[in-house]
């Protein structure tokens, strides 16, 4: 049975996410690689690694990082990735779409993995 | 209605509908079956992806900034992520090692390649309507 308020509070972490997300891109300055857009999908990545390793160490309940989650859902987003990157690829630019699209994925990938391992470091007895 | 207010108001009740969408599909698809690795993810990105580069190229001039925000910033920024990828890669490669390295990789590439593939269909068909109207 899926509880209806969790979903509900899920659904308003989300939309607070993107409410922040407007917020530091609208402050950051995009420049030529989209500063902005490379903090929120970096700090999202890193809070959802810490999250799940202090969630892994029983040091956070479930609805706390179910929240986390949800509002770096929101945070988070790849759709502008995507279209930003191609737009380069469309004027030619091949390599920095390329490499925009690739240092965003993987620098998400490794705060997320050094995330989640510090915190069980930390937290873990 | 202050304009920039107006836009804030918009994002985040676009943040809130595309969170919606995005944990619907990936209840709806937990209840289907239990998946082991995430399309839900994948299916929700490759589509955000397609429909923002449509609505980037097809510039409504008709449409008022705040509203245009509210769909693009708001809905679809939400409806998509980058954090479950983080996630989903990360951990798995953490707690086991090569075998999810080799699996969630592919998944990485696979939404990078596919999804600007997606981004690019959506711009050029966007650009095309855009000229023909």
């Amino acid at each position: 049975m899926i509880d209806a308020w969790w979903v509900l509070a899920q659904i308003v972490a989300g939309g607070f996410g993107a409410l922040a997300r407007f917020g530091v891109m609208t402050v950051v300055r995009p420049g030529v690689w989209s500063r902005g857009l490379f903090a929120v999908n970096g700090v999202g990545s890193l809070a959802v690694g810490i999250a799940a390793g202090a969630f892994a160490t029983n040091a956070l309940d479930w609805t706390i990082t179910s929240l986390v989650l949800a509002f770096a859902a929101g945070l988070t987003t790849f759709s502008t990735l995507t279209v930003t990157a191609a737009q380069h690829i469309e004027r030619r630019e091949m390599w920095i779409g390329a490499i925009m699209v690739t240092s965003h994925v993987v620098v998400g990938i490794v705060v997320a993995a050094l995330g989640y391992i510090s915190a069980i470091a930390l937290l873990g007895s | 209605m202050h304009t920039s207010l107006k836009s804030v108001l918009a994002v985040f009740v676009g943040g809130l509908v595309g969170s919606a969408a995005r944990i619907g599909i990936t209840l709806v698809a937990g209840q289907i079956d239990d998946h082991w690795w995430p399309y839900p993810t994948l299916l929700v990105n490759l589509i955000g992806s397609f429909v923002l580069g449509y609505l980037v190229a097809r510039r409504l001039s008709s449409i008022p900034n705040w509203m245009h925000l509210g769909v693009t910033t708001g809905f679809l920024g939400a409806f998509t992520t980058l954090s479950a990828i983080s996630l989903d890669v990360a951990v798995p490669i953490v707690r086991y090692g090569a075998v999810p390295l080799v699996v969630m990789g592919s998944y990485a590439i696979g939404s990078i390649i596919v999804g600007l593939v997606c981004a690019i269909a959506g711009l050029r068909l966007g650009a095309r309507r855009s000229g023909a109207t």
